[in-house]
């Protein structure tokens, strides 16, 4: 019946999806966005900033040779205003002794000022702000385009910035660089000492190639001195060339003396690869015949009749789990069902919750009007939706937010309903796999990239509601991740990080753990979790959450006993054991942002804060950064000062089009050391129990129909 | 940060663990490995620049008849998708008030009421709802007037969008229609949509005396024209 034609279509519409409607959402014109970079690896000219920014969200990743010089960006574009980068360079020669210098460095730009008919953009920026400040410099500068091909910037710069021919004025001395750990963000440096001009022009050729031209403030002056540059002059060329839609090569040429080449890529994660989904299409709703041709099941008194309505439960369990859904118990009056239901498929809760509101509508009798839906997390039920049949019935095909309108969200805890029954098939439930693995770890200077890949086997037993048991293990088949050796620096903190390296017997036990989640109290969530809890500790951890369904606010503490485990013996322990917890608050900010802050005791017994911020995206994408300071002192710590990183999580259905909860975590900490160190135990709740409720399932509400 | 680092340092980039290829019944596992396997076909096409290439399409007067002859006594209809040239057979899914669900066995739905569109699902980009202005009652009635459009799609963070529009709609010739049991002859209805930032679209029915729509082309926002032939009421 033409399925092959069908499943043609759905693959010619794939690329239909990405370009989808551009026209639709009525794009807010964003004066002077870019998706170009500079050889700094954000938007610039040729290696200078300019006032351009990336379209709000853009991710993009780049890496610049030239030389003695190489560098590795990240830059997001957190806000439509503000822009942030992380680089990893390398410059090699560095002084004859030692091989190759390796820096890290922080960058952000901010945009003061929009363009205007006759007036430029105007950005202020500050490029390694952090540490001993190798690349620092800031800047003010100035953008604007005439016509549609043609940008010219012009700006101020500090510090780095500022050692080819300054202006003879300075605001104040500029400090020289003296911490020797680095990773302290230098207050007293920024916007001192000498200033200098440069300025800069781009020209669109065409829609693959740009040419770039500027005059630089930067007089290489370290690196000449060095011998790691010849800088004979003051202006730098680039070209541009798209080698894709989101990849591009360049080409430059800077001071007069040395050549070099940068490949770009780039992402949006507001731009998925279909809109909407690709999946198939659900059932539609069934509306209810009329009283006069069903009056029995509209009075009610198939109640008496039907008694345990084992057959509805068995019928819906099975279509539910078409939908990727789970049954888990259900009750069932005249006028009102709940579903007790875990959802493994949709990351969009709307649409698991809209899928089954559809089939709720065919599995039960008329006069059934009130339909609760609530999710749970590892049985343990956790939020409630509430939706009524007739206004179900009544917008199907009307614009979501109409049905939104008509939904209630509440605590299962506090909701009054009937006595739930359990659907036989739920507990006990066994989950497992065995699939092959790889773990990847980048920026040790030895080796940029190390591999460590082999088999790992997982499984999830599920007791009861509420209980469950994990288990996961690897087999390495090859890799050499463990070769990576300490930093060297010896401190005298335990070393409850630093020691990761040695673990690396090739059969590793990552978890074994005894699980339970308990709602002692309306709005209260709680978890123990106890056994090996993580590859280098076990014990037990406990943890309470307080959380409303729609409140921005939540708080929560989490105290752990943790034991270090054997380096060589599968389930041995060593001497080292700490008492470490956290009292956190979480806020959810306005588009997506949250924040987090953690007060508490560390793995090494250092006491101190975890400050995070992240921007979430509807689809899953969350991109953010943290930083904790505890009562280790900067020395103590080494390298860095104190810990912080970058993390990303990108979704897998981001990627494919169709539903799929599956994620895919990066952290990109400064350096693994030993202060400020946590636990990683598995199963945190604020972030699971956040997504199952109401605010998180009425962001992307637009799912509840598709 | 940008400490200059003399010796040895590590900056660990964890990664989780990403599933290649899984046994198992965890059905997230597996979805892992589909992951991994539809990615690679992407990037092996993005690199090879092959499409993939779509089994050859059926004779659709031969499936017509074959599908009329098997299925009977339910309500058919022909669809096709004018960017592809894909077609299939829909049968009737569901009926809420005014709206039919038409399927195909790909399990992709249309949604029409009184034979307009007012959703798709299962296509990517699919239309969510259409607030038809009247669009509908004059089209039926086959009279000529002017109507706000709104047409809803789900942007890229799964949030609705609106594309509004303003449509004329006028009366044209007649034509003699005859696919599958239908053999009559039917007005031919345009509506000519506009709006101030997009290109506009033109959809075009056929409807018979009874006021019922025998054929149709219709916009679907990023699916594209698609064509509606009943081939039995």
């Amino acid at each position: 019946m033409g399925e092959t034609v069908f499943e043609k279509i759905s693959k010619k519409l794939v690329g239909l999806g990405a370009v989808a409607l551009c026209f639709a959402s009525a794009s807010v014109a964003q004066d002077l966005t870019t998706t170009k970079l500079n050889i700094m690896g954000r938007p610039g000219i040729v290696e200078l900033p300019s006032a351009e920014m990336a379209p709000d969200g853009q991710i993009a990743l780049s890496y610049t040779k030239h030389g003695n010089f190489k560098r590795t960006a990240l830059t997001f574009q957190i806000a439509p205003r503000l822009s942030g980068t992380f680089r990893y360079s390398g410059i090699e020669n560095w002084d004859g002794t030692v091989g190759t210098r390796w820096d890290r460095s922080f960058d952000l730009s901010y945009l003061l000022v929009e363009e205007g008919q006759n007036r430029p953009a105007v950005a202020i920026g500050m490029q390694d702000f952090m540490g001993t400040g190798l690349l620092s410099g800031e800047y003010i500068v100035a953008t604007k385009s005439i016509g549609d091909k043609l940008r010219v910037s012009g700006g101020l710069g500090w510090g780095r910035l500022a050692t080819y021919n300054p202006l003879g004025v300075s605001f104040g001395e500029r400090g020289g660089r003296t911490d020797s750990r680095g990773g302290v963000p230098n207050f007293k440096t920024w916007f001192t000492g000498d200033i200098a001009p440069f300025a800069g022009v781009s020209y669109q050729f065409s829609d693959k190639m740009d040419l770039n031209v500027e005059y630089s403030s930067d007089a290489y002056s370290d690196e000449g001195e060095r011998d790691l540059l010849d800088h004979k002059s003051p202006f730098n060329v680039s070209l541009n060339y798209k080698l894709g839609k989101s990849t591009s090569i360049t080409a430059f040429f800077l001071h007069g003396s040395e050549a070099g080449l940068k490949f770009s890529a780039s992402l949006n994660p507001k731009t998925p690869r279909v809109f909407g989904g690709l999946e198939a299409a659900p059932l539609p709703i069934r509306p209810r015949p009329s009283r006069s041709v069903d009056p029995l099941g509209w009075s009610g008194g198939w109640v008496a009749e039907v008694g345990d309505p084992k057959g509805i439960r068995k019928a819906l369990a099975t279509a539910m789990t078409k939908e990727g859904l789970t049954l888990e118990a259900m009750s069932l009056s005249a006028t009102r069902a709940e579903v007790q239901f875990s959802n493994n498929r949709y990351n969009a809760r709307s649409q698991a919750l809209g899928r089954l509101a559809r089939l709720m509508t065919r599995a039960f009798p008329p006069s059934v009007e009130t339909f609760v839906l609530t999710e749970t997390l590892d049985g343990t039920p956790i939020h409630s939706t509430i939706l009524p049949r007739s206004k179900l019935e009544a917008y199907e095909f009307e614009p979501a937010g109409q049905i939104l309108q008509a939904t209630n969200f509440a605590d299962p805890k506090g909701l009054a309903g009937d006595p739930l029954v359990p659907f036989e098939g739920a507990f006990p439930n066994n989950l497992w796999s065995i699939a092959p693995y790889v773990a990847v770890s980048v920026f040790d200077p030895q080796s940029p990239v190390r591999l460590d890949y082999g088999i790992r086997g997982k499984i999830n037993y599920e007791v009861a509601p509420g209980l469950s048991l994990d288990a996961s293990a690897t087999v390495r088949a090859s890799g050499n991740i463990s070769a990576e050796e300490d930093d060297g620096n010896p401190t005298t903190l335990p070393r409850v990080r630093t020691s990761s390296v040695d673990y690396d017997s090739r059969f590793q036990v990552q978890t074994l753990t005894a699980n339970w989640y308990s709602r002692p109290a309306e709005n209260l969530f709680g978890r123990v979790t106890a056994g090996y809890l993580e590859s280098m500790y076990g014990g037990v951890s406990g943890e309470l959450l307080w959380k409303k369904p729609q409140s921005r606010f939540a708080i929560g503490a989490e105290l752990n006993y943790a034991v270090q485990r054997d380096f060589v013996e599968v389930l041995g322990f060593q001497d080292y054991d700490v008492l470490t917890g956290h009292v956190s608050a979480y806020y959810a900010f306005e588009n997506g942002f949250h924040g987090s802050l953690d007060v508490g005791r560390y793995l090494a017994g250092d006491w101190g804060a975890t400050l995070s911020v992240d921007r979430e995206f509807n689809n899953g994408w969350r991109v953010g950064a943290y930083a904790t300071l505890t009562d280790v002192p900067f020395d103590e710590f080494g390298e860095g000062s104190f810990d912080k990183g970058i993390r990303i999580t990108i979704p897998s259905a981001w990627f494919v089009g169709t539903p799929t909860t599956e994620e895919n975590d990066f952290v990109i900490q400064s350096l693994t050391r030993d202060g400020g160190a946590k636990l990683n135990v598995d199963g945190r709740l604020y972030k699971r129990i956040r997504g199952m409720q109401g605010s998180d399932i009425e962001s992307s509400w637009g799912r509840f129909w598709r | 940060m940008s400490r200059i680092v003399p010796s040895k340092s590590i900056a660990v980039l964890v990664v989780s663990l990403l599933a290649l290829s899984a046994c198992g019944n965890d059905g997230q596992a597996r979805r892992g490995t589909d992951t991994v396997k539809e990615l690679a076909v992407l990037a092996k096409n993005r690199v090879l620049g092959q499409k993939t290439e779509p089994p050859a399409a059926p004779d659709p007067v031969a499936m017509i008849e074959t599908i009329m002859r098997e299925v009977p006594d339910a309500p058919l209809q022909f669809v096709l998708l004018e960017n592809t040239g894909a077609f299939a057979i829909s049968s009737i899914y569901g009926q809420n008030g005014n709206n039919v669900t038409w399927v195909t066995s790909g399990k992709k739905t249309m949604t029409l009421a009184s034979g307009l569109l007012t959703a798709t699902r299962g296509f990517g980009g699919d239309v969510m709802s259409v607030e038809d202005g009247g669009a509908a009652q004059l089209i039926t009635e086959r009279s000529a007037g002017q109507v706000q459009k709104t047409y809803r799609f789900l942007n890229g963070l799964d949030q609705t969008t609106r594309y509004t529009v303003n449509c004329s709609i006028a009366e044209g010739g007649t034509d003699q229609i005859s696919l599958g049991d239908i053999s009559t002859t039917a007005r031919v209805m345009t509506e000519t949509c506009t709006s101030n930032d997009a290109p506009g679209f033109t959809n075009t029915y056929w409807i018979d005396d009874e006021g019922r729509m025998v054929q149709s082309v219709q916009w679907g926002g990023s699916i594209g024209k698609i064509v509606f032939s009943r081939l039995r009421f």
